[in-house]
């Protein structure tokens, strides 16, 4: 059932089984797991179905610096679906590696494994609607893939690892039926977690307190509690709740907030490749399940050991749209229609500093010479991407030039500095606004460079192209739009130290019988891949162990 | 112990008859039809007792597997009940289905309220279940709420589909998917009414048992296997409009060709298949079969799902084969 907040009686207090708070993908695939099953689940969600600017706001807070991190309202939508209204749909699951102890990397290792979180990824692969568990360009469903580049070959490098694209899935729009018919389930909108109320020796959770804009409160009482607010949001959420632990729940040992995580990503340097261009795969292929699916570049987790680097993945991409010297019309279009397109899809088109009045002749001479080329990719666009269910994932431009920039996206190494504190300043609910201040390791920056040598050495080695960058404005390029947009993690990490982690391996807060943390923030460290497939097979397996706690049986997603 | 199958001649009732043989059940068949190649075959007009009856003299347990009309379902059940009481039969086992439940998209199990309200095959079959629970007065009756018998020689849930997702009408339906499938192997419901023919009989009872494979899953995922373990690939995303036009624009179209057809017969014959709106409905809103209580009561080994998606698909690409060379 789907009710309103505001309908619950003042100061009652609901009781359930479970209670979830956040409706995203977290939230969102926990009720999903649980549909059907004999436990009484309530939803807690802040948004409504449509947007409300009034609702947003209550997600402002402040940053230590603007080029180094996005608003907090960007990125993030609160609202039912969460941030599945505006995601751009890219799975890929963790490599085994992720969840290693490594000893180059201070803070790694995970309290589970791949095998682990294994049966919950087919799962989440179905939830997120994109296919087969299927991430390898050898396994079934996605035979008959071209090569990345023919004859790019070096055993140190992996080409067949895959991106799968979900259509990109909103999660309210998609499962509000499954979920409004499920019998067990009552999801309130409108509902706004703005205190954790602990028992007084604080083990357990005695209460949820809830509010509304409208001006309604009332109470959840339950066994089990999913935090499912985000990977920023669920940080502000135990810090705020003070009436028991001055310090904030589950804060005891000064870790929640902290290890805060994104990732290191940008385009750099220029791969001129040697093969005719006919041999060169950049953009998607279609699976045979239905999905789009890219290849990407990686390092083997034998290179990675031996050079003692941070996971990382390159793909393709097209050269800088800002410098009308790439001679492509769509690229120059799109610079210039730049102000036309969505902050979070902006913001790694447009370059910090003025462009100048000669380089916008240039771009507009581009538009005129390949008007044509224009016209067809706005019919793709249209076709392909507008009007589909299952939307073309990104600007693929045809290689024509053999001229590419090495579109990478990094795994950052977990500093305890890198933190979310909490402010003085308070939302109209009356909660104390936070404070985001991401750092870096230098050795993250470092780990990148040294995988692009070991790149453009296999390039080189295998005779298909050449492969240089800037070393002196890496560290720039990496940096210059800040920590990736929307990948909130780390800040209440898995582990059993409680020194240097929140939650257990089970996604329970240490010391806090029946308190569970799901989504990014539960991340031990933040791995290649974007992290919305983990965030739901996390879930998935949280559900289920809430649901063997209590003897209770859950349903296959299907 | 003897056995009279009614029905005997369509697609569960063909299989049973070669699943009863197999055991060497004493049986009798029976249908509307002559048929010499079965021996003892009685020929029977379901809507009518005496025929019933004649038909039923030495039977001890009958087996219902009548598909029709209306009138042959609910109707037949009301005579076949009536008859067996006076011939003195003391089980009959009933085909049923999960159409009596209506759409509730939700776990049902046995005693979910039966709903057939709207869909004359429903409400028939809601009919003929409330004939048979008046057996209970007399013998036993287990009634079988089959799910979609998916398998070799399915025209339903293996040949349409295939021709549907072949032609891209189906495939990823997204949110219009998510109905469950409770596909069942042939092969298990006939091992499901063999058991219950050999069960110790349990005289004055009503028993009804869901009967779906419990590792079914929703239709998208069927669609999704099937089309892979047939070749109709890349399976295609379907929008809720395409959907919406198959079933308000052309399935209607087709059905006012079909009549006018009746009065200019000259027209070519429209061979399409139909997405109706309750075939729609069905992969939409189709609630899950709860299982448990078959499980408990008769040891049926389950086909694997994966294993009956790949035995139909199997079938349905040598049936096409077969087509397109005849």
């Amino acid at each position: 059932m789907i009710l309103q907040a505001d309908s619950v009686p003042i100061d009652t207090t609901l009781e359930a089984d479970v209670c979830i708070v956040g409706g995203g993908a977290a939230g969102l695939s926990a009720a999903l797991k649980l549909a059907g099953s004999s436990l009484k689940v309530i939803l807690l969600e802040s948004g409504q179905f449509k947007f409300s600017g009034d609702t947003q706001r209550l997600y402002e807070g402040s940053v230590s610096s603007d080029a180094l991190h996005s608003p907090l309202d960007k990125f993030r939508q609160r609202r039912f679906g969460g941030s599945t209204n505006i995601w751009g749909g890219r799975c890929a699951p963790l490599d085994p590696i992720d969840f290693e102890k490594r000893e180059y990397i201070h803070g790694s290792g995970w309290p589970i494994g791949l095998e682990d979180l294994q049966p919950f990824y087919a799962e989440a692969n179905t939830l997120a609607e994109a296919g087969k568990f299927e991430y390898d360009a050898q396994d079934a469903e996605n035979t008959g893939m071209p090569e990345l580049v023919r004859g790019f070959l070096h055993p140190d490098i992996r080409t067949d690892g895959l991106e799968r694209f979900s259509c990109p899935t909103n999660f309210a729009a998609r499962y509000h039926e499954r979920l409004g018919a499920a019998k067990n389930i009552e999801i309130y909108l409108g509902a706004n977690v703005t205190e954790i109320e602990l028992t007084t020796e604080g083990t357990r959770v005695r209460a949820l307190k809830a509010a509304t804009l409208g001006g309604n409160r009332f109470r959840v009482c339950a066994r089990s509690h999913i935090l499912a607010l985000g990977g920023l949001e669920n940080v502000r959420l135990l810090l705020a709740s003070r009436s028991v632990s001055p310090t904030g729940v589950g804060n005891g040992r000064d870790v929640v907030g902290r290890y805060y995580m994104s990732h290191i990503a940008g385009h750099v340097g220029t791969l001129s490749l040697r093969t005719p261009t006919q041999d060169t795969h950049h953009g998607y292929a279609v699976s045979r399940d239905g999905i789009y699916i890219r290849r990407r570049i990686a390092l083997t987790s034998q290179a990675q050991r031996r050079l003692g680097v941070t996971n990382m993945v390159a793909r393709l991409h097209f050269p800088q749209p800002s410098d009308p010297a790439h001679r492509n019309g769509v690229l120059s279009a799109i610079f210039l229609a730049r102000r036309l397109i969505s902050f979070e899809y902006s913001r790694r088109l447009s370059d910090t500093q003025k462009t100048q009045r000669s380089l916008l002749l240039s771009h507009l001479r581009n538009v005129v010479l390949e008007f044509p080329d224009i016209v067809h990719f706005l019919t793709h666009w249209t076709l392909d991407r507008k009007l589909a269910d299952r939307k073309f994932p990104s600007v693929i431009l045809k290689n024509r030039s053999n001229r590419f920039s090495l579109d990478v996206h990094a795994e950052q190494i977990p500093v305890r500095d890198s933190r979310i504190t909490m402010t003085t300043d308070v939302d109209a609910l009356g909660m104390a606004r936070m404070h985001v201040d991401w750092k870096y390791d230098p050795h993250d920056i470092k780990s990148i460079e040294k995988s692009l040598d070991l790149m453009a050495e296999a390039f080189q080695a295998s005779g298909t192209g050449v492969f240089e960058y800037d070393r002196e404005t890496l560290e720039h390029e990496l940096t210059k739009y800040g920590a990736y947009g929307g990948h909130h993690l780390g800040t209440t990490r898995m582990g059993t130290d409680r020194a240097t982690s929140v939650v257990d391996a089970n996604c329970q807060v240490h010391g806090i019988e029946g308190l569970y943390i799901a989504g990014g923030s539960v991340f031990t460290t933040s791995s290649q891949a974007n992290p919305t497939l983990t965030i739901i097979a996390l879930s998935l397996r949280l559900a289920e162990h809430i649901a063997k706690n209590a003897s209770a049986k859950t349903l296959a997603i299907g | 112990m003897t056995v009279l199958l009614i029905g005997a001649t369509g697609y569960i009732g063909s299989a049973l008859v070669a699943a009863l043989r197999q055991r060497e059940t004493q049986l009798i068949t029976a249908s509307r039809g002559h048929h010499p190649e079965q021996p003892g075959h009685r020929q029977v007009d379901t809507t009518q007792v005496e025929s019933l009856v004649t038909a039923m003299q030495g039977i001890d347990t009958v087996i219902n597997c009548v598909s029709g009309d209306a009138r042959s379902i609910g109707e037949g059940a009301r005579c076949l009940v009536e008859a067996a009481s006076r011939a003195g039969v003391k089980k009959i086992i009933h085909m049923s289905s999960m159409a009596v439940y209506g759409f509730s998209n939700a776990l049902m199990d046995e005693n979910t309220a039966l709903a057939g309200e709207g869909n004359w095959y429903a409400e028939a079959k809601v009919q003929a279940e409330s004939a048979m629970a008046g057996f209970a007065a007399h013998g036993e009756v287990v009634i079988f709420r089959i799910g979609c018998v998916a398998g070799p020689g399915s025209s339903q849930w293996v040949e349409r589909i295939g021709d549907l997702l072949k032609a891209g009408r189906i495939g990823d339906l997204g949110s219009q998917g998510d109905g469950w499938s409770n596909i069942v192997a042939l092969d298990d419901v006939c091992q499901a009414v063999v058991l219950s023919v050999y069960q110790p009989p349990l005289p004055k009872t009503w028993n009804v048992f869901n009967l779906a494979a419990p590792d079914s899953p929703r239709w998208n995922s069927y669609f999704r296997d099937f089309a892979l373990a047939s070749g109709a690939t890349p399976v295609r995303r379907i929008s809720k409009r395409q959907l919406q036009i198959e079933a308000y624009v052309k399935a209607p179209a087709a059905r006012i060709y079909g009549k006018a057809r009746r009065f200019l017969p000259l027209l070519p014959v429209w061979t399409g298949t139909d997405i109706p709106p309750s075939l729609l409905k069905l992969f939409h809103l189709a609630g899950k079969l709860e299982t448990s209580r078959i499980e408990a009561a008769l040891p049926v080994r389950w086909t694997r799902y994966e294993d009956t998606v790949r035995q139909g698909a199997a079938w349905y690409v040598d049936e096409r084969h077969r087509r397109s060379t005849a």
